[in-house]
């Protein structure tokens, strides 16, 4: 009996001592370590070395709250990503940390090549998280990670523009990792990636358009009111606003509340199109005339025809381009008796859409109190 | 009485017997009292015994009344009058304070104890705001007055027995016999027959020797001081002992949740005591959890908190030399010192002591760069969380279980902590009290449980 004791005693002391072994990976000390906040990719135009690899380190400091965080770069060229940052391990005295890298910049000259294999290196790096924010970076990534905001604050590097913690606007469109993987693969819905681009003096990042990149397709820039109608109809995004133009009367219309609905019309009957419902819902802010609160219904009106003719301006030229953010595809496969020929039933289809497009604006006061 | 007269010629050896068996003592007194016809004679242990009552019961009226008979019928009478025993039995009951008094050739005893224990103490373990100020006294005789004031039921019963070989101390076992669960009043009952220690000194002791496990960690009996959580533990259908000597009682059976009420869980309002509660939680959660997720977050998974939280945490390591686990168990050991230290000092230099250890000791480490900033925040958070644990033996085996999760902590990181957790878990879920499962957590109300059980 006390033999098979002790023997289990020295079975659990031997297990308990291999742990100790086997934790001599996992286990580094936090100042053993350094962050990397963001991550860009340029394009060289070097065919050996074609990946420039830019890290953006957080150096921390002993007082965070006087001095702020410290950034430092680590730079390399190389004929792949992993192989860059391999190479930047021996630049730095700590173990690079990508836990914290939650924006990952592609330069723009990157988007002209195939971007499969670089999203594939973030996508299977299991220390990279899939929540991290994919960006572009005008005129590069480099450029755009160097750029220190005088506003930015301890550690927040280029995250408060995209989590909707800080900044909320509809000319920033958000794309996560797994999102954009997801969107690059799957078929019928196509990636798009906001724009950041840095001023001449790097002090300033300005993110207001976004880059569509339909399959097989040269990318293809939206204009930063295109991204606003976008993100309206993708995201029913709620902090946007409406100029109306109409006659002498020129008002905005702050939005509270928007919502898009749509609905794939393909019965054999009509010509096959796309009915899409927003309902948007808003304030007055602005106007150069006195607003009669008796004419809201008026005002609405124009608003909705105006944004009517937005949104179907939009629609036809992502159709005329054959691209497709929002994911119609998507829909019409989800919706459709699948067979082998659905997608390719699609693609046929889509250059023939018909938008039938209905905006319902409604204001609900003028914003004064008279 | 009369039944006793065959054995005429054996009391007188009897008194004989006890006053050879007790002469040593100094304070042992052998007093014969005698006018005209009528002789008495007293055997008694001087200091145990109330020598005011003793002239008031029976010096006087021995003097006053007219013959033997009538003294005889009187002492008869007394209230304090104890059945007769055996010899032994009369030697013990004279060293716990009775009176051995021979009239007409046979033995009475009567019991006049003097106790210095009957002041009834002010709460000191459990302080509450609401509810009763005063616990209860040392004195086992009050003790059992205290809580039959506070619950009148014809079915609450009090059984006494004696324990410890030597020190004979009574044990009173209280329960309401309406309520009672009948296994766990037979199980503790057999349990206390079979226990035979030679000393014992605290109600508290009973914890350890009633229980099957010869090492266990957590109690699986409640101890406390307060009158209210005794009364409120017997309507629940719960065995209370009280010792003698001992100004506190236990409870069996318990679950662990008991642990974690407050008495002025009751007496609050709704949202108030719900709220209390709730904090109450959080803080056994925190004080459980919270150095092994400082070990988790700063060696193995700095990626689960924010940024700004990693960057501070490395900021403030800067210089720092040991590994998080040991900065961590260095700063627990000297505030479990700390603990231990306020609590065996004398009231006088506990306020120094605090002083010195938490004021200086927390500044000068961070100042030295043995820990840091953020690890002086957690011993803080951790030490005061684990005040708000109402029982202070829970409070005591949480302390040693937080010391269990850290290892984990720091041989698997925020994975190994979760483990631990459920390891922990598991562990509660297997105890028994008494045979009532530990963690019992199915919901009912306490009125549907009693009358479940009593039926």
């Amino acid at each position: 009996m006390s033999v098979i004791c002790t023997g289990r005693r020295l079975m659990a002391i031997i297990v308990s001592l291999s742990l100790i072994l086997q934790s001599g990976c996992g286990f580094k000390d936090i100042d053993k370590r350094v962050f990397v906040l963001s991550i860009g990719v340029d394009h060289t135009d070097n065919e050996e070395r074609p990946y420039k690899v830019i890290l953006k380190l957080a150096i921390p400091t002993g007082s965070l709250r006087e001095s702020g965080t410290e950034f430092t770069y680590l730079t390399k060229e190389s004929e792949s990503i992993a192989s860059a940052i391999r190479l930047l391990k021996t630049h730095a005295d700590k173990e690079l940390d990508f836990g914290h890298a939650k924006v990952i910049v592609f330069g723009e000259d990157l988007l002209h090549h195939d971007l499969t294999e670089i999203a594939d290196f973030f996508v299977r790096r299991r220390d990279i998280q899939r929540v991290s924010w994919v960006a572009v970076g005008s005129p590069n990534a480099e450029g755009v990670l160097k750029t220190q905001p005088s506003s930015e604050k301890a550690g927040s590097a280029l995250f408060n523009l995209f989590d909707q913690n800080g900044v909320e606007s509809a000319y920033i469109v958000s794309t996560y990792l797994f999102d954009f993987r997801r969107r690059m693969i799957e078929t019928g819905f196509d990636p798009i990636l906001p724009v950041l681009s840095s001023s001449n003096d790097k002090k300033k990042i300005v993110v207001n358009s976004s880059i569509l990149f339909a399959k097989n397709k040269h990318p293809f820039k939206l204009s930063p009111r295109e991204t606003k109608f976008y993100n309206l109809l993708a995201n029913n995004t709620q902090k946007l606003d409406l100029i109306v133009n109409r006659d002498d009367l020129i008002y905005t219309i702050a939005v509270d509340t928007a919502k898009t609905k749509y609905k794939l019309v393909t019965n054999t009957k009509n010509k096959p199109g796309i009915k899409l419902d927003v309902s948007v819902k808003g304030i007055i802010e602005e106007s150069n005339k006195q607003m009669d609160p008796s004419q809201l219904s008026t005002y609405s009106k124009y608003a909705s025809e105006m944004a009517k003719k937005e949104i179907t301006e939009l629609l036809k030229k992502l159709q005329e381009y054959d691209a497709d953010p929002i994911g119609f595809g998507l829909r019409y496969k989800a919706t459709r008796l699948h067979t082998r020929d659905t997608f390719k039933e699609w693609e046929e289809l889509y250059p023939e859409l018909a938008f039938d497009v209905n905006v319902n604006v409604s204001i609900m006061s003028t914003g004064i109190i008279e | 009485m009369r039944s006793f007269t065959n054995k005429i010629s054996t009391s007188h050896e009897t008194l004989e017997w006890l006053f050879e068996e007790l002469k040593s003592t100094s304070d042992l007194v052998n007093k014969p009292l005698h006018v005209g016809e009528k002789h008495v004679e007293l055997l008694y242990i001087k200091t145990v015994v109330d020598g005011e009552q003793l002239q008031q019961l029976v010096i006087k009226p021995f003097f006053e009344l007219e013959s033997l008979e009538h003294v005889e019928a009187y002492l008869n009478s007394l209230p304090n009058l104890q059945e007769n025993q055996p010899r032994e039995q009369m030697l013990l009951e004279l060293t716990k304070g009775s009176v051995v008094v021979e009239v007409r050739d046979q033995l009475l005893l009567l019991d006049i104890k003097k106790s210095n224990t009957e002041a009834v103490l002010e709460t000191s373990i459990e302080p509450t705001i609401q509810g009763p100020q005063y616990s209860l006294s040392e004195d086992i005789a009050t003790n059992i007055n205290i809580i039959r004031q506070r619950y009148h039921k014809p079915s609450l019963t009090v059984e006494m027995m004696e324990l410890g070989e030597n020190t004979h101390q009574s044990l009173a076992i209280i329960y309401d016999e309406e309520l009672v669960i009948s296994d766990v009043l037979e199980n503790i009952k057999k349990k206390l027959s079979a226990l035979n220690p030679p000393i014992i000194q605290s109600t508290t002791e009973l914890n350890r020797l009633l229980n099957d496990k010869k090492r266990s960690l957590m109690p699986i009996m409640m101890m406390t001081e307060r009158t209210d959580r005794v009364v409120f533990n017997l309507a629940g259908g719960k065995v209370v002992l009280l010792l003698d000597g001992s100004h506190t009682t236990v409870i069996a059976p318990v679950v662990f949740f008991d642990f974690m009420t407050s008495m002025d869980d009751i007496y609050g309002s709704y949202w108030i005591t719900r709220f209390l509660k709730l904090l109450r939680y959080f803080g056994l959660f925190a004080c459980l959890t919270l150095p092994g997720i400082y070990v988790a977050a700063t060696s193995y998974n700095p990626e689960v908190f924010r940024v700004e939280l990693a960057l501070s945490i490395a900021g403030s390591r800067i210089g720092v030399p040991y590994p998080s686990f040991v900065e961590v168990l260095f700063m627990l050991v000297f505030m479990e010192l700390l603990t231990e230290a306020s609590i065996r000092l004398p009231k006088a230099v506990t306020g120094a002591a605090t002083t010195v250890g938490g004021l200086i000791l927390g500044q000068a480490a961070t100042e030295a760069a043995l820990a840091s900033n953020i690890m002086i925040i957690i011993v803080g958070a951790v030490a005061i969380s684990t005040f708000v644990i109402p029982i202070n033996e829970m409070s005591f085996g949480i302390r040693v279980v937080r010391l269990i999760l850290l290892v984990f902590a720091s041989f698997a990181g925020l994975a190994g902590l979760v483990f631990g957790l459920i390891g922990f878990l598991m562990y509660l879920t297997q105890l028994n009290s008494f045979g009532e499962p530990y963690f019992k957590i199915y919901l009912q109300s306490k009125r549907a449980e009693t009358e479940k059980t009593s039926s």
